[in-house]
């Protein structure tokens, strides 16, 4: 029961609710707001978000792009990060006999269950001349969306460039027009829109055309060799997050048949791969703060209980401690002091933070349970 | 100049009523004059609002707005009576003989009305007069039933059981006439005013078997609870004795769970039947928040003071809001109450059931 002016006061909202056409929310509303931060996959691609995944040619963008959609289409783990479990619509506009090997290859090197809710569209959209392709897609994304036993939560355009026919890149104008048409699809269909650029020919500048491109996008995914051929996965930019991360993977040749005149059909998948990227091994700056206390914590972890890593988690022959074993070896070390039971979860924050930054920065390795010391011995 | 009586009349007797209200909401027909819809003045599903072409008047038997064309025009279009004159076609001259013979009319209409009042006025006091205490009677199931048996406890002096009581409804969906549609067993509130005086009777037609409430053909215009008499500025009372603070409530069930669940004993429980009842009528009525084609009072009391007269000596009154109606209304009916209780220097709380809930249902935990 509460007073009578306290009632009038909390009724202002619901009898004079006040009227918006550009979605207004008050400052208490806001604050009492959930928090709906959920990923589809964690920490590198928010939901319903405008994802840009770039990079020069033959840094594998294709190849990562099935590995992400199948990972979300099964709910499993993409490179050691929780996914979200959704249907995915593959909008495969390059290299239509590609997507067949692609798909080969990563059947028969990983063996996905059948009936995964992922569809590959093969004619390519054209987002550029009005909206009535975008508008197309939306009824058939719904409509393939019953089809498939998990609701569609990821849309990829592969390419940006090929949604955009008779466009031009350099063009705010018609990339502006195409960034709305993504919008338009993101909004009705409530998924991620993620499509796959190019870099332009000087790397070092990003992705190419129209800054706009940036500017739209909510997550950038930058793909980069190095001279072995390691390809370098580093998550740009997230609008409203400053989590960013970095992983890198190879590309494994698979062969999937040969010809009687001894030529190999064969395609790529990717392998996760948990090797330092070497240019940047070179300018890593010496670890400070928390960070280098959870790095010696877990040194000191691996003299006290470390044991030899099966070859499927780690690099031959090395050494590495269950996560808990760590996380217990920066409790005692001072990780954080805290005081009470109820700063468990204060504790649990900052060392899984020290965790994926650590990682991110190739100074240790983590599969499944084990954590490792990746520049043991180097 | 002035209006003369007649002239207003003349001028109303141009239009249909139901054609006039008609035009905003969908009116059915439910007898020889007189049409039922959805209150174009409150939300709800079904419909309590009832406008008669013979009597020239509506009411909404859910929120109390009542009134001839006139009114509904200030008071759904927002006209002043100037305006509300001139789309009704205006103002025109009226002879003698017109005069005399509208006057007449309408003082017939009148005698009607007051007639009718009276003999359902008496038919309600017959009404309750049949009824028993409800301690060891039938009803006792249904309030087990309901999960408020412990109301009994309460006194209820404002609670009686028929064993069987006529139900009059329609046949049919487009039936006219009232007809008997059988005889439940019933639980009777008294409307009363603050002296005592029965000026209505809620009833609670029940199953033959007491366990819940009557299931009656064609549900959409035949309700298990219906009133007889009038039930403005009434109230039905719950507990017995005087006492300073009351909790008031939409319909005796909810008040009463509100009383278990509360536990709140220096509170005197009455039920004011219907929230247009507790709040008093509005003086104008506002476009509603979020439902087109609705309306919600205006918050302002003007210097009127409660429909319902409390027992002398009431200081303190909680309004008890049931969450399952709509929230604009409600909340905008129990501001207008609030402030009026407070006008006459009561302390005013509110209680709301969770939204989508009243007392009852919170009791049982649905």
């Amino acid at each position: 029961m509460i007073p009578f002016s306290d009632f009038v006061a909390s009724s202002r909202k619901i009898v004079k609710p006040f009227k918006t056409n550009f979605d207004a929310i008050d400052f208490d509303s806001l604050a009492d707001a959930r928090l709906d931060e959920r990923w589809l996959v964690d920490g590198v691609i928010p939901n319903g978000s405008f994802c840009i995944l770039y990079g020069p040619p033959g840094t594998g963008k294709s190849f990562l792009v099935l590995d992400l959609a199948v990972a979300i289409a099964t709910g499993g783990t993409w490179f050691g990060r929780r996914t979200e479990p959704c249907g995915v619509i593959m909008g495969s506009f390059e290299g239509k006999g590609g997507l067949i090997k692609r798909i080969r290859a990563y059947v028969q090197e990983k063996r996905p269950p059948t009936g995964i809710p992922l569809m590959a569209l093969r004619r390519p959209v054209n987002l550029l001349t009005g909206t009535d392709d975008a508008n197309r897609l939306i009824d058939e994304c719904r409509s393939l969306g019953e089809a498939m036993t998990l609701k569609p939560g990821l849309l990829v355009l592969d390419t940006f460039a090929r949604v955009m026919p008779g466009g031009n890149e350099n063009s705010s104008e018609h990339v502006g027009l195409v960034i709305e048409r993504v919008d338009l699809l993101q909004k009705a269909l409530g998924v991620t829109v993620l499509a796959v650029h190019h870099t332009g020919k000087d790397g070092a500048r990003g992705a190419r055309g129209s800054s706009l491109i940036l500017g739209a996008a909510d997550t950038m995914i930058e793909l980069g060799r190095d001279e072995t051929r390691l390809i370098s996965v580093k998550v740009k930019k997230q609008k409203d997050e400053a989590d960013e991360g970095a992983f890198a993977f190879r590309l494994k040749r698979v062969v999937l048949e040969t010809m009687p005149d001894g030529r190999e059909v064969s395609s790529c998948v990717v392998t996760e791969s948990d090797e330092v990227e070497r240019n940047r091994a070179q300018r890593r700056a010496a670890l400070r703060g928390p960070a280098k206390i959870a790095y010696q914590c877990l040194q000191q972890a691996i003299l006290d209980h470390g044991q030899v890593l099966s070859e499927a988690i780690a690099p031959r022959g090395m050494k590495g401690v269950a996560g808990a074993k760590w996380r217990e070896s920066c409790r005692r070390g001072g990780l954080l002091m805290i005081e009470k039971d109820q700063d468990e979860a204060e504790f649990d924050r900052l060392f899984k933070k020290m965790a994926q930054q650590l990682r991110a920065q190739s100074w240790i390795g983590i599969k499944d349970t084990w954590v490792w010391d990746a520049r043991a011995g180097s | 100049m002035p209006y003369h009586k007649a002239e207003i009349e003349a001028v109303k007797s141009r239009t249909l009523l139901s054609s006039l209200i008609g035009g905003v909401v969908r009116l059915k027909k439910s007898g020889r004059s007189t049409f039922t819809g959805l209150c174009p003045f409150h939300a709800e599903k079904t419909p309590s609002f009832k406008c008669d072409d013979a009597t020239g008047l509506y009411h909404c038997f859910g929120c109390g707005v009542s009134g001839d064309h006139i009114d509904f025009l200030r008071q759904y279009l927002g006209l002043s009576f100037d305006e509300a004159i001139e789309r009704l076609g205006g103002r025109r001259p009226v002879t003698q003989a017109e005069e005399r013979r509208i006057m007449e009319q309408r003082e017939r209409l009148d005698e009607d009305r007051k007639a009718k009042e009276l003999s359902d006025r008496e038919k309600a006091l017959k009404v309750w007069d049949a009824g028993k205490q409800l301690h060891g009677t039938d009803a006792v199931r249904y309030f087990k039933a309901r999960a408020i048996e412990h109301a009994l406890d309460f006194g209820l002096p404002g609670l009686r059981f028929v064993p069987s009581l006529a139900y009059y409804g329609y046949k049919g969906e487009d039936a006219e006439d009232l007809e008997v549609l059988g005889h439940f067993p019933a639980i009777v509130g008294k409307i009363q005013l603050a002296d005592g005086t029965l000026i209505g009777v809620h009833r609670t037609y029940l199953k033959p078997d007491c366990t819940a409430k009557a299931e009656l053909p064609v549900p959409k215009r035949n309700k298990p609870r219906k009133i007889l008499g009038t039930l403005d500025g009434g109230f039905i009372q719950l507990t017995h004795g005087h006492d300073q603070a009351y909790a008031i409530g939409e319909g005796w069930e909810t008040t009463v769970s509100w009383g278990l669940l509360e536990r709140a004993y220096e509170y005197g429980l009455i039920a004011g039947v219907t929230l247009g009842n507790i709040a008093g009528k509005p003086l104008a009525w506002e476009e509603h928040p979020t439902i087109p084609e609705r309306r919600v009072p205006s918050l302002d009391p003007g210097d009127i003071g409660p429909l319902i007269e409390l027992p002398r000596g009431t200081r303190t009154i909680a309004l008890l809001g049931d969450g399952d109606s709509d929230p604009a209304f409600t909340h905008a009916q129990l501001i207008l109450a609030g402030k009026r209780f407070s006008r006459i220097g009561l302390d005013v709380y509110v209680d709301m059931a969770a939204p989508g809930k009243d007392w009852n249902d919170v009791v049982r935990g649905v």
